[in-house]
């Protein structure tokens, strides 16, 4: 298993490598010189030149990219054109909110849609249909509309959760931080809800329909311990796989939420910086979200293979 | 298994003792067909038969014939609609497959596909223990020493218990089948064509395998399968079934060496030789026999013999009536032929029809 876990590791060096290229030099693609933008339109054409050369950026675009390399492989990701910030110390401080928003929208999804999927498979008929009406409406909704429409019921109207913002979790306590997630979670995880729901009822039906488990029937084993020590196991490895892939899919929808619901996360930062031209930011972002990614297949990877043996011998 | 034991299995082996382990009475299974017109399909229909302990019954006959219909119906997996199953002296129609706890310790079961009966994420020992914990409630460490016994028995080596499934063969996996059904020491091991998808040398080596373990724990074997020749080896008594009906039922070896039913004559002609000549000696002996594929006959009348549409024998009492269990020798035979009351006109000719000198009819 260790060798399993390292040899992911090892390849996920390479893919890390190709993605910081391609961020990098699609940036480049992008009209308008940051210096110009962050000198506004009065500036001269002698201000922008200043700037950039002080910004390292009159240089080829290769060195550039060496120099950035070189830079982000001591962990320094340089400092944002605008503000001057570090990008590591802004990207931190923004890192929290989003996985916070995506892991915990995750979790719940999968918990739910697990039981929901399970129940649909196992007892079939009113729950059943139950499960697939409830799913296809969760993935019919779009998010923001519900998020706009969660806030307007239990924000305003109920005054139970706060309507925006957010509170952290290492200095303002679990409580505060948590109430300011619930709304955003929730509007996450509706259309993610649906998908592994519909996932894990095909996987279970799948499952129960197994040869071993009609012949661990027949043997006399009793069907809520055939259904927890059987088929939940082999049911389990391809909605976990989905939701990794859905995982991933939530952090491109966590950018909307926190517009809504203002939370100082990732997709706030990143927008802010394609919209300054903060070039050094958007690149550390993009490196953090693949890396993000990465780990995430990993650790799914890792899952299945603890789940299914099968794919260990590989 | 010496030559000499194998050659002749059934005259070795008892008599049916008074109380049988199981009884079946008037079995019947329905599958209900989808359209609101449709008839449903009787996998079973009407079957009694009786299974003594250290018994080998066989259930011959070809596919749909309702052979492993009724092995489903005993492990509560096909739909009972009719009849009484009788094991050990309890009632089990109503147990339906996963509430049947009680039951699992007098019957277990061997299914046809090794490589679908074995649940591919747990380790052998892990699958041979789960009878043993769910069922007699053994714990985890003298499920252990239990575990290596099996597997000894079987005649796997003891670290087989650490590996998954798919680290085994066909015959290997069919060997771990068997060990999980002999856990818990039943009294009945239903084998659902349980060596039909191996080869022929693996077959033989899992019936002598079966046989062995017979003698050693005295377990009863209902042993089903379409091989007529295989199940009268295996077997003390065979039952051929036809369209869910039961046809002829007798000791193996008369059965098989001289089949009676026209049917019977049609399954035993259905088994190719070796030899290319008796091949095609058989071939042509098999067309006489059989009209017409199953698939092509005419759909058997709903109250004659089942078999009339293909039958060489057929008279217009076999279209109209259904025959009964006629007594012949030592068997029984549901066919018009053996019944010298039935109105057949070539009734009373049983004994020319098994020796394969009758005529066939011109109907």
């Amino acid at each position: 298993m260790t060798r399993f876990v390292l040899r992911r590791l090892a390849v996920a060096v390479p893919l890390l490598l190709i993605v910081a290229a391609i961020s990098f030099f699609l940036v480049q693609l992008v009209p308008g010189s940051p210096a110009a933008a962050i000198l506004g339109n009065t500036a001269t054409q002698e201000q922008v030149d200043t700037l950039e050369q002080s910004l390292g950026l009159d240089q080829p675009v290769l060195s550039q990219f060496g120099q950035w390399l070189g830079h982000a492989l001591q962990g320094n990701l340089g400092a944002s054109y605008t503000t001057g910030q570090s990008v590591s110390d802004a990207l931190a401080q923004s890192v929290a909110p989003t996985l916070s928003l995506a892991i915990l929208s995750t979790l719940l999804t999968l918990v739910v849609g697990l039981v929901l999927g399970m129940a649909a498979a196992v007892r079939g008929g009113r729950t059943d249909r139950l499960v697939q009406w409830t799913g296809s409406l969760g993935m019919a909704i779009p998010n923001f509309w519900l998020a706009a429409l969660l806030i307007f019921v239990f924000a305003i109207k109920l005054s139970l959760f706060p309507a925006i913002g957010y509170a952290e979790l290492g200095t303002d306590g679990i409580g505060p931080w948590i109430s300011h997630l619930v709304l955003p979670i929730i509007a996450l995880s509706a259309v993610n809800l649906g998908q592994i729901a519909f996932q894990a009822r095909a996987a279970f039906t799948d499952a129960l329909s197994r040869d071993y488990v009609r012949t661990l029937h027949a043997t006399g084993v009793p069907r809520r311990r055939v259904l927890y020590k059987h088929v939940l196991r082999n049911a389990s490895v391809p909605v976990v796989q989905v939701t990794g892939l859905t995982f991933i899919f939530t952090l491109g929808g966590v950018v909307v939420l926190e517009l809504i619901f203002t939370l100082p996360g990732m997709g706030n930062l990143m927008l802010r910086s394609v919209q300054n031209h903060d070039f050094s930011v958007v690149q550390g972002g993009v490196l953090y979200f693949s890396l993000v990614v990465v780990l995430v297949n990993l650790v799914i990877d890792v899952a299945t293979a603890a789940l299914d043996p099968r794919v260990r011998v590989r | 298994m010496s030559s000499a034991q194998s050659s002749a299995p059934s005259t070795a082996r008892h008599a049916v003792p008074e109380t049988p382990l199981l009884t079946v009475t008037d079995l019947r299974v329905d599958y209900k067909l989808p359209g609101w017109r449709t008839p449903p399909v009787k996998a079973v229909d009407g079957v009694s038969f009786t299974l003594a302990e250290h018994e080998t019954l066989g259930l011959v006959g070809e596919s749909g014939s309702g052979k492993s219909t009724i092995g489903r119906a005993l492990l509560g997996l096909a739909p009972i609609s009719g009849g009484q199953v009788v094991l050990n002296g309890h009632d089990i129609t109503e147990a339906k497959a996963g509430d049947r706890k009680h039951v699992a310790s007098d019957l277990q079961v061997v299914f046809q596909d090794p490589y679908g009966s074995l649940n591919p994420s747990r380790t052998v020992g892990k699958t041979l223990a789960e009878p043993l914990e769910a069922a007699a409630g053994v714990d985890t460490r003298t499920a252990l020493e239990e575990i290596r016994s099996l597997l000894a028995k079987v005649r796997l080596p003891e670290d087989a218990a650490d590996r998954y499934p798919n680290a085994f063969s066909g015959g290997q996996r069919q060997r771990i089948a068997i060990a999980r059904a002999l856990a818990i020491n039943p009294k009945l091991i239903v084998c659902d064509e349980a060596i039909s998808a191996l080869d022929v040398v693996t077959q033989a080596q899992v019936l002598n395998l079966l046989g062995e373990l017979q003698r050693e724990t005295g377990v009863a074997f209902l042993f089903i399968a379409h091989n007529l020749p295989v199940v009268s080896y295996f077997s003390d008594r065979v039952l051929v079934l036809y369209r869910g009906r039961i046809m002829e039922s007798g000791p193996a070896a008369t059965i098989h060496a001289r089949p009676a039913h026209p049917y019977s004559q049609a399954l035993r002609a259905a088994v190719p030789v070796p030899n290319a000549v008796e091949q095609r000696v058989l071939r042509r002996q098999r067309q006489e026999v059989v009209r017409v594929t199953t698939a092509q006959a005419k759909p058997a009348p709903e109250e004659g013999c089942p078999f009339a549409p293909r039958c060489p024998h057929v008279a217009d009492v076999c279209w109209t009536k259904r025959p009964i269990d006629a007594p012949f020798e030592d068997r029984t035979v549901a066919c018009h032929v053996f019944d010298a009351a039935s109105g057949h006109p070539q009734a009373g000719g049983a004994a020319a029809l098994t020796a394969g000198e009758l005529a066939p009819t011109a109907g």
